[in-house]
């Protein structure tokens, strides 16, 4: 008697451990409290900037547990890959239970331990064979093929229906093998980059974030022309554009204008949208007036290159951008005045936005109504061939979610029995889930039932 | 500021979800009959405001450039106020319980109140930047917040499970029925606002991720608001497992479902004021 209990392996435990829904919920829970970190603490910077905002003590925590990058260090992957195990081993020890109960289809229930949800009884005047061909019929069209046995005089019918719910789970669980796979796929094969190119010029080589580097992908990329388009009403960005060309071999390939959400796409590699700026100044629309602020030329487009004539003979043109080193103000022009081919003043001007909107350039006021910029476009350029694995698996944890949640096997039998002069026809179900959405479906076949029985 | 009519349409649904949650009340102590019909169809009444407001905005969205209005604070608030009573109004219609009407008004009543009594949030209508301007944005919001409602229905319900003591054996002496619902279904109904709302949040995590990939060049960076959906959904998933292979019932669980809910606070609201990131629209 007291030998009875055998104390279990020590492999045994293990096994036991990794299938535990113990462990589930433990990492579920680590995984939950553990993320918090990462996004409190700023994630990338490096030992430096950590001493500087948490001190000496907090620096060295991070350092140790690689809280500066916590979501690729070694206890995060291995919180990950625990939840792996976990799930796999699981699955090993349940999928041959679900798919017996998804093959079962034995028409004698009553001895078996099987959880009856609903039941239903009727009375009919008829034989039992004859009760039981109606019962086959009515079954098999509301619900699914029939499985017929006698047994001690009675007529057992089994049917089913959505047996393939009790997958639901494992297809969703197998989704998340195709996350880590596509995660891993695209850290050991991706690319992540970015290339700024100035309006006009092509970009041979492209920087790699993960080198820290410039390589070249195989291809030239030209930018044409980039765009910022504004809102009328409020002045805020719309809409940034580039016009990008591959060029392979000397040849235009392909040739996109690009915006934010719609990148280019080529060898595999995308082009995105990510920034902007300016490297210099292409033209100027503009106003002038004499000191006594009569306009002497109303909206003159004053091109690089060109020069606009004043009373005086003097030329204005434009010298170059003007930026501030401080960064406080915005980007401006760098006028200049031209006599005799010298230059005589200088001023700066700025855009209309920016008050006052008169600018003094030697002694003339000029105002800006459209700067024409010189612009370069920020590109990120990203290539992650794990990038169909992930979309395979979102394809497939919705397809599990959905199987899990709003289907279910359900299962009805029937036993036709004569008692009493009288043939007794009994139904009983079971279903795996939603046990209220299974009642109603359950009274409505009841309710075929009770017609086709007492007709 | 462009005139609009929308956001006085939205102060009219939220007054009108504050006089529904007092009426269940009323119902919830009398159990009258009539005070219930009339609390549900205060309610109606309130969500139909609710969705006409949501209507008028997006109509008089053309103002500035027309745009689908969900896409900051304001307009992911008054469409949370929608989603939980959608969700709810289906609850009741489906299982009958109509006591969760009460926290349930309130928190239509609060997220609508939230947004329209705080000066610090614009009921403005601005055109979209360029990164939201996306086919994405619409089944993205939806899904995320029709799921952070089915969320919120089932930290009420908890709420309810946590503050109702233990279930008298029989009917004892009382004359009346009690005020709650039995503990067992209160337990039940928490469990299926989850199973609503998880298959949502992963479908508003996917199309964010999908997303993300058109806009920002990856589908995930570990930005602080994916991070923060992504541990919603783990606590969710704790929830779940615990329920179905673990077999928990009751206290704790009705606990990680108001945890879950902080969560999703958390994630909607916490991330933006607290933290900085890619997601900073709302």
């Amino acid at each position: 008697m007291a030998t009875g209990k055998k104390k279990k392996s020590l492999v045994d435990r293990i096994y036991d451990f990794l299938c535990s829904v113990k462990l589930s919920l433990g990492v579920l829970i680590a995984l939950a409290l553990t993320s918090i970190f990462g996004t409190v603490i700023q994630q990338g910077k490096d030992a430096s900037t950590y001493l500087g905002l948490y001190g000496e003590t907090w620096a060295k925590i991070i350092d140790i547990f690689d809280l500066g990058d916590m979501y690729y260090s070694w206890w995060f992957k291995l919180l990950l890959s625990l939840l792996m195990v976990n799930i796999t081993f699981c699955s090993i020890k349940r999928i041959p239970k679900a798919l017996r109960l998804m093959k079962d289809s034995d028409p004698v229930y009553d001895n078996r331990p099987v959880a009856i949800h609903e039941r239903f009884n009727a009375t009919s005047k008829e034989s039992v064979e004859e009760v039981a061909k109606k019962a086959e019929e009515l079954l098999s069209s509301k619900v699914g093929a029939v499985k017929r046995e006698e047994k001690d005089g009675s007529i057992y019918l089994m049917t089913s229906k959505g047996k393939f719910s009790r997958m639901g789970v494992y297809i969703t669980h197998f989704s998340l093998f195709l996350f880590g796979l596509g995660a891993i796929v695209g850290s050991a094969t991706g690319f992540k980059g970015g290339v700024n190119i100035i309006e006009g010029r092509t970009a041979t080589t492209v920087y790699d974030r993960a080198l820290g580097k410039e390589v070249p992908l195989g291809f030239d990329i030209r930018c044409d022309d980039f765009e910022l388009e504004l809102y009328a009403a409020t002045g805020r960005p719309k809409d940034y554009k580039s016009t990008l060309v591959i060029i392979e071999d000397g040849k235009e390939v392909a040739k996109k204008t690009i915006e934010v959400n719609s990148p280019l796409i080529h060898n595999g590699y995308y082009f995105y949208q990510s920034s902007y700026g300016q490297v210099g100044v292409r033209g100027v629309t503009l106003s002038v007036a004499g000191l006594d602020r009569r306009y002497i030329h109303v909206n003159k487009v004053l091109g690089k290159d060109s020069g606009l004539v004043m009373p005086d003979g003097s030329k204005l043109v434009i010298r170059d951008m003007w930026k501030d080193p401080a960064g406080r103000a915005p980007d401006g022009v760098m006028l200049g005045l031209m006599r005799d081919g010298k230059l005589v003043t200088t001023g700066r001007v700025f855009a209309k936005e920016v008050s006052p909107n008169m600018w003094p350039v030697g002694s003339y006021l000029v105002k800006v109504n459209e700067i024409d910029w010189w612009n370069y476009t920020g590109l990120q350029v990203a290539r992650d061939p794990g990038v169909p694995i992930i979309w395979a698996g979102c394809f497939i944890i919705t397809l599990g979610l959905m199987i899990s949640f709003f289907m279910s096997h359900r299962r009805v039998w029937a036993r036709i029995s004569e008692k009493d002069g009288k043939t007794n026809v009994e139904f009983a179900g079971n279903a795996s889930r939603n046990r209220i959405s299974f009642e109603r479906w359950f009274e409505v076949l009841c309710k075929d039932a009770q017609e086709t029985f007492e007709k | 500021m462009i005139n609009t009519y929308n956001d006085e349409m939205f102060g009219i649904a939220m007054v009108i979800y504050l006089l529904a949650s007092v009426i269940y009340v009323v119902y919830a102590v009398s159990q009258n009959k009539k005070v219930g019909l009339a609390a549900t169809l205060m309610a109606v009444c309130g969500f139909l405001v609710n969705t006409a407001a949501m209507g008028v905005r997006m109509v008089e969205t053309q103002k500035v450039g027309f745009y689908v209005p969900l896409s900051n604070m304001y307009e992911s608030m008054v469409f949370f106020a929608w989603s939980i009573m959608l969700i709810y109004l289906i609850f009741e219609y489906v299982y009958g319980y109509k006591v969760i009407g009460v926290p349930v008004s309130i928190l239509g009543f609060l997220s609508i109140a939230f947004v329209s009594l705080n000066p610090n949030i614009s009921s403005e209508l601005s055109p979209l930047v360029p990164a939201l301007q996306s086919n994405w944005l619409t089944s993205h919001v939806i899904t995320c917040f029709i799921g952070y409602a089915a969320f919120a229905l089932s930290f009420a319900i908890s709420i309810l499970y946590l503050i109702k003591g233990d279930d008298k054996k029989s009917g004892g002496d009382d004359d009346k029925p009690p005020i709650l619902p039995p503990k067992k279904v209160l337990d039940e109904l928490s469990y299926k606002a989850v199973a609503v709302g998880f298959p949502l949040l992963t479908l508003g995590i996917l199309t964010g991720a999908a997303w993300a990939n058109y806009a920002w060049g990856t589908y995930w960076s570990w930005d602080p608001k994916e991070t923060w959906s992504l541990i919603t959904w783990f606590v969710y998933a704790a929830f779940l497992h615990a329920r179905f292979t673990a077999g928990w019932h009751g206290k704790p669980l009705a606990w990680m479902s108001v945890v879950g809910f902080g969560a999703v606070i958390f994630t909607y609201w916490g991330v933006n004021f607290w933290l900085s990131g890619l997601h900073s629209y709302g």
